[in-house]
């Protein structure tokens, strides 16, 4: 059930991030809504479904809109599976978890995006790389990381007893 | 098989990671037409494709309008700046315009005038910080009369000179005649824009400015109009040069204009003044 939801969550976020997001640039840089989501719903379904939801969330934006296939899902299924490893280490309630782990993710992303080009020999200088890394991004994806945390904490939050096994 | 299970899921993830390598290698150099794979994943993901684009249309084309409405507020000012320039051009042309007509009578007038101006010389002031009246050293043996026209030549703007309305004759003597300027305070002119041709009253006040009401609290009058009198009353002649409008003030309570006039004359500078003798 909980899958099915995220893969709705997925589809929806594919949605509001190529449509209503890139209305609402910050100096010009749009969040990567995708990857909070990626690292909100690894911290809450551990490593396995966090690296196939990433798989996922990723093989959708290339396909959908990249010509080369697979770097999105390459980083977005590395980022499940290595924050899904926290899955059982913090507090759940905890909001500082999604916000520092998005932090990280954010930076990683775009510094395996930037080498990624540059070893696709496309034109990528270091000064890209190193602005593209340290950018206003992060800042915007932590704040869809306290928004996307809170939906999924709630959406996982389930009813402790249930009726059926 | 020990060493496969435990590293069981490294190895996937290895798999997974070496696989879309692969895919990147393949897919990044410019193909001549889809692969299999991929058109069998684009055609899968084909209905959220289209639905996406749905409702990117949808949604984007609302949000697109609302940035528009966002977008119309800053390009409304622009367009309020932009048309306040152009206002102020037209003004200045409508202002020449509105010279050159009167230039045009006046010229006409002069021609035709059947006025002799008597040229006289401020003799004495009444003592103050500004002289709203003064006497001269012309009277009733040079041909003036009571309620004459005093005008002066004043500079309206480069090399254009008119007659700037200086008062009118309150008393005449043989020799002497006393003047009473429009910023004393008895003193009221009926006035009109040439802009627009609105007409009102000015009076003197206390300082050595003159203020005045509009006939019409609807009348159009904004900071710069030039004034001359209308010749209403028949106590001034026509299409005197007074002053600008310097400050418009609206009573809303008593509904009424009321504006403040720079005078054409500096008051305090006056030597020599023209009486048109009817």
């Amino acid at each position: 059930m909980s899958t099915f939801i995220v893969l709705l969550m997925i589809i929806f976020n594919l949605v509001i991030q190529t449509t209503i997001i890139p209305m609402f640039p910050i100096m010009g840089i749009v969040p990567n809504t995708a990857l909070v989501l990626i690292v909100v719903v690894a911290l809450k379904v551990g490593r396995t479904k966090g690296a196939i939801f990433g798989l996922i969330a990723g093989f959708m934006q290339d396909v959908l809109f990249s010509s080369t296939i697979g770097i999105n899902a390459f980083i977005l299924f590395f980022i499940g599976y290595v924050i899904g490893f926290a899955e059982n280490s913090f507090s759940r309630e905890n909001i500082i978890n999604p916000i520092i782990f998005t932090i990280a993710a954010t930076m990683f992303y775009n510094f395996t995006y930037s080498l990624f080009l540059f070893f696709l020999s496309r034109d990528v200088t270091f000064i890209d790389a190193i602005s593209s890394i340290f950018s206003i991004e992060i800042l915007y994806n932590t704040l869809f990381a306290v928004i996307y945390g809170y939906l999924v904490h709630i959406i996982f939050t389930r009813p402790k007893i249930r009726f059926k096994r | 098989m020990y060493f496969f299970r435990k590293y069981k899921e490294r190895m996937i993830v290895t798999l997974v990671a070496i696989i879309l390598l692969i895919i990147i290698g393949i897919t990044n150099n410019n193909r001549e037409s889809m692969t299999f794979f991929e058109k069998s994943v684009g055609s899968i993901l084909s209905p959220i494709t289209n639905a996406s684009s749905w409702v990117t249309h949808g949604i984007g084309s609302s949000f697109n309008s609302i940035k528009d409405t966002f977008e119309a507020k800053s390009e409304n000012k622009l367009l309020k700046e932009n048309i306040k320039i152009l206002e102020s051009e037209n003004r200045d042309l409508n202002n020449i315009i509105g010279k050159t007509d009167y230039l045009k009578k006046e010229q006409e007038m002069l021609k035709n005038s059947n006025y002799s101006f008597i040229k006289a010389s401020v003799s004495a002031k009444e003592p103050g910080n500004w002289y709203d009246k003064f006497t001269i050293d012309k009277g009733s043996a040079d041909g003036i009369a009571k309620d004459d026209t005093v005008i002066a030549a004043i500079e309206v703007e480069n090399n254009i000179y008119q007659e700037g309305l200086v008062g009118k004759v309150l008393d005449v003597g043989t020799n002497w005649a006393k003047v009473a300027t429009i910023i004393d305070e008895l003193n009221s002119v009926s006035f009109k824009i040439i802009r627009t041709g609105d007409g009102g009253v000015v009076s003197g006040t206390l300082d050595s400015s003159l203020e005045g009401f509009l006939y019409d609290f609807g009348s159009d009058v904004i900071v710069g109009d030039k004034l001359y009198t209308s010749g209403l009353g028949e106590v001034y002649l026509k299409d005197l040069y007074l002053g600008e409008v310097s400050e418009v003030l609206i009573n809303q309570e008593e509904l009424t204009k009321r504006i403040i006039i720079k005078p054409a004359i500096d008051f305090k500078k006056i030597y020599n003044v023209y009486i048109i003798a009817k």
